[in-house]
């Protein structure tokens, strides 16, 4: 793949990753030429559990899932990345592994970024530490937010979080989700899920068919969530309002 | 009461930093005592101070809107309190408080900010330990959902004792209740049946912990994948250097 819109010097390069868009230019033209665009494929796995990782990803499009799974083969989603984000932060933490698989949920792509030069520019380019750095603080809201959600709300509240995230990462109303994968993402069997959905369904709050979720009603399925939609939001506009 | 001029190993960040950055930090160390349940850094408000726990053992609490409240992740000796601060942020959505009563040392966070900037090691021991309580969290957020309440209670109470040092923890129900993320009769009943089979027992506000691989044993898998990272990240050799340094 060729590199998109490499071309005239000093001219700053345009990317749909929020990160590399809150850089200076001066550090977005350093950062250019190292970045290999690379497509994202659904079900592609970005970094299996526990795997050393060799590189990082500014995701540009789609939407990646950092899952947990137990020894008994059942999975959770911890947090769901997408163009607000990066793949591989612990790259970034000088400990690059991880116990939890990134797999890409919605095609899109993303430019990457090799572990060795990600560490290089973070120690000599203080304008990407501090975005990477307040991205780390979000992420870990993120997750931690998530870790008291998952024992405290009900699913249907999950539920209409998820896809207010989803909804938000991909910038559609409308997106491919099949009820397998979101019942993995949120740790329940599959017809707990489909009762859920049909709730909100009736409810006048989405519609869903043949593996496609359509937003009907955005401030009631706002209203439908739990508070942690709110929380994780606010906290990462705030990586993107810091420059 | 002096902070000691050398790392007395009570908390592993501050062991594990060199002898000349811990040097220019003594001045800006000031040891407290934490109460149990005193809150050491309130949701969304602005973070004053950072701590480095010696036998304290904190939890990161996420409350609700409705009031249920569930703990998000501990720090204990193995940590460090204020993370917001080293990544740029000035506060959290989160309530700290204290679990298990005890030392630690502190600094203002406006100190902290300066001194990580001139000192390298600090920041990647600090990088370390947010790594591990990334970890923890994903593990946590997989735990709460999929595991059973005996075996969250094992959990905590593995971390915790790890932490802290000594076989006896003080902890009422209410505040475990909290840390497994539960109403309280749940957790007494918890504690109950582990009671029975002879791994803990209970009195009065004081948790003592009879059979540690009983414990083990019945726990999920999380305990030990939150260990096993904490080890690879914090290898065990520098602690031993860091107490030769000392003698």
């Amino acid at each position: 793949m060729t590199r998109p819109g490499a071309a005239r010097s000093g001219a700053r390069p345009s990317t749909a990753n929020r990160l590399l868009s809150a850089l200076p230019t001066s550090s977005l033209l350093r950062l250019w030429p190292q970045l290999e665009p690379i497509p994202l494929n659904a079900h592609d796995v970005i970094y299996q559990s526990d795997e050393p990782m060799d590189a990082v990803y500014f995701v540009e499009s789609g939407l990646c899932s950092l899952m947990t799974t137990t020894r008994e083969g059942y999975g959770v989603e911890a947090a769901s990345i997408g163009s607000e984000g990066l793949l591989g932060l612990p790259v970034g933490l000088g400990a690059p592994t991880m116990p939890v698989e990134t797999l890409v949920r919605v095609k899109g792509r993303a430019l990457r970024l090799g572990e060795q030069a990600f560490r290089r520019e973070l120690a000599r380019d203080t304008a990407l530490r501090d975005v990477v750095n307040r991205y780390a603080n979000a992420l870990l809201v993120h997750l931690l937010q998530s870790a008291a959600c998952n024992r405290l709300h009900a699913l249907e509240a999950r539920c209409c979080r998820w896809l207010l995230g989803a909804s938000d990462r991909l910038d559609l109303n409308a997106f491919p989700v099949t009820q397998e994968l979101l019942a993995g993402a949120l740790g329940v069997r599959r017809p707990s899920l489909t009762l859920a959905l049909r709730t909100l369904q009736r409810a006048g709050v989405l519609s869903y068919r043949r593996g496609h979720v359509t937003i009907t009603d955005r401030l009631k399925l706002e209203a439908s969530s739990c508070e942690c939609y709110a929380v994780v939001r606010n906290h990462l506009e705030r990586v993107f309002r810091g420059r | 009461m002096p902070v000691a001029a050398t790392p007395n190993g009570a908390n592993r960040l501050l062991a594990c930093l060199a002898p000349a950055d811990y040097a220019l930090l003594l001045t800006a160390l000031e040891p407290v005592d934490l109460p149990s349940k005193r809150v050491l850094h309130a949701r969304d408000q602005p973070i004053d101070h950072v701590y480095f726990p010696e036998t304290a053992v904190c939890s990161i609490i996420a409350v609700m809107e409705s009031g249920d409240a569930a703990e998000s992740g501990t720090v204990g000796r193995d940590g460090f309190i204020g993370v917001p601060v080293a990544l740029g942020g000035d506060s959290a959505p989160f309530d700290t408080i204290v679990q298990v009563p005890g030392r630690a040392l502190r600094m203002s966070a406006a100190k902290f900010r300066e001194y990580l900037e001139v000192s390298p090691s600090m920041r990647s021991l600090i990088e370390r330990h947010i790594q591990a309580l990334l970890v923890q969290s994903f593990q946590s957020t997989a735990c709460n959902r999929l595991h059973p309440l005996l075996q969250r209670c094992c959990r905590w109470l593995l971390l915790t004792h790890d932490r802290v040092g000594s076989a006896e923890l003080l902890l009422t129900h209410d505040l475990l209740a909290v840390m497994v993320g539960v109403r309280r009769p749940s957790v007494t009943l918890a504690v109950q049946q582990l009671e029975r089979l002879g791994l803990v027992a209970y009195r009065r506000g004081r948790l003592a912990i009879r059979d540690r691989k009983g414990l083990e044993d019945l726990c999920c898998e999380c305990y030990a994948v939150v260990q096993e990272h904490l080890a690879r990240l914090f290898p065990p050799y520098e602690m031993e250097a860091s107490a030769t340094r000392q003698t």
